[in-house]
């Protein structure tokens, strides 16, 4: 407990206000990841839960790196950083295309509700 | 222990909780399935928060030297979602048998057709025979 307090007021006295701003980013990006947890829980197929997976979680992840570099401070994380950010963003619309299009071919989809099917 | 400690580790705390929940219901949809499909998205949703939890231990310890990890992990994620995605896709090739079910149920009804399919080209192929040989 002890070790945990130090560390925090160790965190505290480095950071100061950066400190508490890394904390609100760290905070957006969990609600966003639990946002899209729920998403994938409670929705009711793959097409859809696949909406609700990406973009809340790419989102989350661009505020927990924020939070990484605001709170670490030195041009070297920012580097490091961009590279994990590019890969997410170009990489996560590759795995849910590939997984959108598996889902309509092998038809694993509410058929009924699409107003328009352009796949036709 | 001043109070902006507490009020700091409290925060924290919440974090923690909001991830471990994410991971929960996440596991909770790889388990429940129903399709593969679903399962790799619930895995790629345990992987990104795995990314959150290094991120907030980072931010926590001021340590920037887990920082490559994140970097691997999202370059790599993609791969098994693309693999699995790729193999449960039915192919254009009607030569082609691959695994292409998603379901129990898709396997059976995929089975079923398979031998019907069989059955019709066996005896158009016994058909073919005839005419040719008559033909000749």
């Amino acid at each position: 407990m002890t070790e945990m307090t130090d560390m925090l007021q160790a965190f505290l006295d480095d950071a100061g206000i950066r400190a508490w701003i890394a904390l609100g980013l760290l905070l957006v990006g969990a609600v966003l990841s639990l946002g899209a947890a729920i998403g994938i829980v409670r929705f009711p197929d793959p097409l859809v839960r696949l909406h609700a997976m990406s973009k809340p979680q790419v989102l989350g992840l661009a505020c927990c790196l924020a939070a990484v570099v605001v709170a670490v401070w030195t041009w070297s994380v920012l580097w490091m950083v961009i590279p994990a950010m590019v890969f997410q963003l170009a990489l996560v619309p590759v795995s849910t295309h590939m997984i959108a299009r598996a889902g309509l071919r092998s038809g694993d989809y509410r058929h009924e509700d699409l107003l328009v099917d352009d796949t036709e | 222990m001043s109070a902006a400690v507490i009020v700091l580790a409290v925060g924290i705390a919440l974090v923690l909780a909001l991830l471990g929940a994410t991971l929960v219901l996440a596991v909770g949809r790889i388990v429940r399935g129903p399709t593969i499909l679903d399962r790799m998205i619930g895995s790629d949703m345990v992987l990104t928060t795995v990314l959150l939890v290094i991120a907030a231990a980072i931010v926590v310890r001021q340590d920037p030297s887990a920082v490559p990890v994140l970097v691997v992990i999202a370059a790599t994620s993609v791969f098994a979602t693309v693999a699995v995605a790729r193999a449960v896709t039915p192919s254009t090739d009607p030569e082609d048998e691959g695994m292409d079910a998603t379901t129990p149920e898709h396997a059976a009804e995929a089975a079923d057709e398979a031998t019907v399919a069989g059955q019709a080209d066996d005896a158009h192929a016994t058909d073919d025979g005839h005419t040719a040989g008559g033909q000749r």
